[in-house]
């Protein structure tokens, strides 16, 4: 199963070749905890502020089961 | 003033072929002198009348002659008068919202030229909330500018925006964006939130009893590192700005005539560079 990760602004420059259209693809074959995700995709979770899951906030233990479409989000303040 | 403004008024056809009583400004202008009174209070009078400032014709038929006047005796505060503050201000300002009160201590400089919609090179220094009073006053004199030229913080936010029917936050920095919530809170007034980077943005619109902007942010109203925030990093082009300005203004005007569906307990998340535009919402 394929999980789709969509990163905003700052967190895009810790995937190389990041398409913003398209989001990252990450294939996993067990459950894996949002926090986990991000250590294998090598984002820092102090730069995390929102994890959003198939359009709704989860916290970073949260289980991915493998198909979900996952957002995440940092702190953004500009206006 | 009643027969000032009925014997003034004159009688036009809309696009639409709709016959409509409309006052024009040269009148209204006339009017408020002689009246002693300001323009303010004539659209508001004629308006109560049947009569449209001829300006608003346009705003018909989405926008009706009740909800016209109830938009002039409304009050909404914007704090911050810069990308998405100043863009609000001139939106409310054309739709005609009657009472704006801008709070924002900077002047403009150079750097603000690529998005703040009130900065210009004639305004290079001057005071942002004095700009807004100039700039709203050549495009509606029936609206009524209060400037507060100072930086909004616990010890003075509630009195400088209490009386708002809307306050709009449209500030650079999370810590002001928690003590502008935590006054409209108290106050029991509903607050527009927006925020930026880059050619993404967000906004939610919060009540007095919403959970609110901690959803965005945490509990912690630490600012983090300034300079390696997003919206350091990335910058803030103009086009985003206008984009989450246009969702506020709108969230103001629902909320005023209590009409649409508000983007409460969600953050509507804009990705311009994608197209895309997503609701994420909370658990309890």
């Amino acid at each position: 199963m394929v999980l789709k990760v969509f990163l905003s602004s700052t967190l895009r420059q810790y995937v190389p070749g990041y398409n913003p259209s398209e989001g990252a693809e990450f294939s996993m074959n067990r459950k894996t905890t949002v926090s986990e995700l991000c250590k294998l995709m090598n984002i820092p979770m102090a730069k995390i502020k929102i994890v959003m899951v198939n359009g709704k906030s989860e916290p970073f233990d949260y289980e991915l089961q493998g198909d979900e479409r996952v957002g995440l989000f940092p702190p953004v303040g500009g206006g | 003033m009643q027969n000032l403004l009925q014997s003034r008024s004159k009688k036009i056809r809309d696009p639409a072929g709709r016959e409509v009583e409309v006052l024009e400004d040269s009148q209204a202008l006339k009017i408020a002198a002689e009246s002693g009174c300001s323009v303010h209070d004539v659209y508001v009078e004629a308006l109560d009348l049947g009569i449209y400032p001829y300006r608003y014709v346009r705003n018909r038929e989405t926008i009706s002659r009740e909800e016209q006047l109830r938009l002039s005796n409304a009050r909404v505060a914007v704090v911050g008068a810069g990308g998405l503050g100043g863009q609000v201000i001139l939106l409310l300002a054309r739709v005609g919202v009657g009472r704006i009160v801008v709070v924002d201590y900077d002047r403009f400089d150079e750097t603000n030229l690529n998005r703040q919609a009130l900065s210009s090179q004639r305004a290079m220094g001057k005071s942002k909330a004095q700009e807004a009073v100039m700039v709203v006053g050549a495009i509606n004199p029936g609206v009524i500018v209060t400037p507060h030229q100072v930086r909004i913080d616990p010890s003075n936010a509630k009195e400088v925006l209490k009386g708002s029917d809307v306050i709009v936050d449209a500030l650079d920095n999370i810590p002001a964006r928690f003590t502008i919530e935590n006054a409209s809170k108290s106050m029991g007034i509903p607050l527009v939130h927006g925020a930026l980077a880059g050619l993404e943005g967000q906004l939610m619109t919060v009540f007095p009893d919403d959970p609110g902007i901690k959803r965005l942010y945490g509990n912690s109203v630490a600012d983090g590192e300034r300079s390696k925030s997003p919206e350091a990093v990335l910058g803030v082009p103009a086009l985003m700005p206008s984009f989450i300005a246009t969702l506020q203004a709108t969230e103001v005007l629902k909320i005023i005539l209590k009409r649409g569906r508000l983007f409460r307990n969600v953050m509507v998340h804009v990705d311009l560079e994608s197209g895309e535009m997503n609701e994420f919402t909370f658990g309890d």
